[in-house]
């Protein structure tokens, strides 16, 4: 594709030493890309010493949003060491300037300690979007009607409370003498 | 009807206004102990804003636990005060009258509770601020502080509003008090003489109150109500959350209202004026509510379980047959069924005992529902919480939180007694003229052409 844009973002090494001995230390390229309609998130798996590609992998993709991740796909390394994904460009997660975060996650795998990698990517969609959202009850901004429903009834009631305390008053301006209490 | 005579209002008068600033010693030995409690319960308070709510077992999951349960018992509590005082005048039930200021003091600690319950969920009460400098009107947590907030003015003006005639009677009749008090009560009393005038704006304003209260208190519940049905959770979602909680407020509050009509009747010597006949009309309002929300909760537990959806299943299995099924069966079998089978019995009716016993149930299971409507929802939510941990996905109220939640039921009590301290329990003024009006038995008072005076003040 033409306008394909494939970055290298980031590489990370974060090698947490598993249980069984056999297990290696991976390293995990991420390839963040884009095409007309999805994003792809490309991994690839190379043994840390050896640099040599490890096949069956099972990597999780995720995204990270504002309290924690999201899941956008999975699948376990070829030959070559290489899993792809895709995800929607319209998804929701990254930030105000447009930084989405993807991170490739291997967890309880025969051939790898447990890893993380992240790389981060600029998108077209920011997000939260800036456009306003349109009025609504769960909206930002509360509708015309509601607004006016909500302060008609609290005025009616607290009015109404209000008039209550004037008829007390009254009450005591009918008085016809004054009380005076006794020493 | 045949007016009574001005000896036999003033024997009344006189023995209602014996319980004002007298002391019993049961009463003083409740008011340290109920004292006591509130002072643990603020010191634990302290604790927990120091410490911050890390020293609750509310975690990830459970983000309310007894305090927003109490919440909602408080709010349910408060509704007594629209049934006596509105539901019952409208429907011309004469039988009201010497419950009414009972009925308004317990709407007026229970609501005022119920204001300070979220404030103590909170782990900085301070916060509490932003929610009027920055409310967003669509909101159900602004609609549920600013109905509370509206439901306490409202009751404070309804127990004062019947309160009038009686303080000028004690600012005539009370001689042996202390000046200050004296003061006190010509202010309350604002220069009632009892004139046509004064009659007729003292009944507008309080028929005013009956209608404008109404409503109030039923939005107060209702939109308790939504504060969850509107959360996306399995066992909230659903739209029987209003009627559920307004039927099971007006269900708890007259329970409640049984206990502390007897508790008074016994405490105070009120024998002539808290009678059986009130005692057996409440438990034909009890047997008549505790029916309908055991109705309500055949459709609300009933319906789901029948389809048994993926996202419920979890939830109704943990009610029904998990950890929660004790609970969950005393509420349904001991607080709704039991007491339904129970006050179906006249003798039972019109036992004072027995509507007590039952009344006791009742408030319990009820107590124990408002903490099943929170707590297991909150444990089993639509979307499983990312990287809780596994202790998270339980919760056991910790000492602190026992502390808090005890004070605050004993404050509640103890706001009531206080209430009564300076100010008759009886309408007095109410309850003559029902009787002139009505009669006795209308009314629901004996004997009051013979009344035994109690020591007390005045002659």
């Amino acid at each position: 594709m033409a306008n394909k844009k494939n970055l290298l973002i980031a590489l990370l090494t974060a090698g947490i030493s598993a249980m069984a001995q056999e297990k290696k230390d991976g390293l995990i390229t991420l390839q963040l890309g884009a095409n007309d309609t999805m994003h792809t998130v490309t991994a690839q798996v190379n043994d840390l010493a050896t640099k040599a590609p490890l096949k069956g992998v099972e990597i999780t993709f995720y995204v990270q949003r504002t309290f924690g991740v999201m899941k956008v796909g999975n699948g376990t390394t070829d030959t070559t060491g290489v899993i792809t994904a895709e995800f929607p460009l319209s998804i929701p997660a990254g930030d105000t300037l447009g930084n989405l975060i993807a991170l490739a996650k291997v967890e309880d795998n025969a051939v790898i300690n447990d890893t993380i990698f992240r790389a981060t990517i600029k998108t077209k969609l920011s997000f939260p979007a800036h456009t306003p959202v349109k009025a609504g009850l769960i909206s930002s901004t509360p509708p015309l009607w509601l607004q006016l429903v909500f302060w008609l009834v609290v005025a009616m009631v607290w009015g109404s409370f209000a008039y209550a305390l004037y008829l007390v008053y009254r009450i005591k301006a009918s008085a016809s003498k004054k009380i005076f209490i006794n020493q | 009807m045949e007016k009574l005579s001005q000896d036999i209002k003033d024997r009344v008068e006189l023995e209602l206004l014996s319980t004002v600033g007298r002391r019993y010693r049961q009463e003083t030995f409740w008011v340290i102990f109920l004292a006591l409690v509130c002072i643990g319960g603020t010191v634990a308070w302290i604790i927990q804003l120091r410490k911050g709510l890390g020293v609750t077992a509310m975690r990830d999951y459970v983000s309310w636990g007894l305090y927003i349960s109490l919440l909602f018992f408080f709010v349910g509590v408060s509704l007594i005060g629209a049934l006596i005082s509105s539901i019952l005048r409208f429907s011309g039930a004469k039988w009201r009258y010497p419950l009414i200021r009972i009925a308004e003091a317990v709407t007026l600690s229970a609501i005022l509770f119920a204001g300070f319950m979220p404030v103590l969920d909170m782990g900085r009460p301070e916060r509490l601020y932003f929610l009027i400098t920055h409310g967003r009107i669509q909101s159900p947590i602004l609609w549920d502080v600013l109905a509370i907030g509206t439901y306490f003015f409202g009751s404070v003006i309804f127990f004062y509003l019947p309160l009038i005639p009686d303080v000028a009677i004690m600012r005539d009749k009370l001689t042996d008090i202390p000046v200050w008090r004296k003061k006190v009560y010509r202010r309350l009393a604002m220069g009632w003489e009892g004139n046509p005038t004064q009659r007729r704006l003292l009944k507008k304003a309080m028929w005013l109150m009956s209608v404008v209260i109404l409503p109030v208190a039923v939005s107060v519940h209702t939109v308790s109500a939504w504060l969850i049905a509107m959360t996306l959770r399995s066992g909230w979602n659903t739209s029987i959350m209003g009627p559920y909680f307004v039927f099971g407020a007006l269900m708890a509050g007259c329970a409640i209202m049984i206990l502390i009509i007897a508790i008074l009747r016994h405490g105070y010597h009120l024998e002539h004026y808290l009678t059986p006949t009130h005692f057996s009309r409440l438990a034909a309002c009890l047997l008549a509510l505790t029916a309908f929300y055991l109705y309500l909760n055949v459709n609300k537990y009933g319906v789901p379980a029948y389809k048994m959806a993926k996202d419920e299943r979890y939830l109704l299995q943990d009610l029904f047959t998990g950890r929660q099924s004790l609970l969950f069966w005393f509420t349904q079998v001991a607080g709704l069924l039991l007491p339904i089978v129970l006050l179906s019995f006249k003798r039972i009716r019109e036992s004072i005992k027995g509507v007590v016993s039952v009344a006791v149930m009742v408030l319990l299971g009820a107590l124990i529902n408002r903490y099943l409507i929170v707590v297991p929802n909150m444990l089993h939510p639509f979307v499983p919480i990312q990287h809780a941990q596994p202790g998270f996905a339980s919760y056991n109220p910790t000492l602190i939180e026992w502390m808090i939640t005890a004070s605050s039921l004993a404050g509640f009590v103890l706001l009531i007694i206080l209430l009564f301290k300076p100010f008759p329990v009886i309408t007095m003024w109410e309850v003559i003229e029902g009787v002139e009006k009505s009669g006795e038995q209308a009314v629901g008072v004996e004997h009051l052409s013979n009344i035994q005076i109690i020591q007390g003040h005045g002659k």
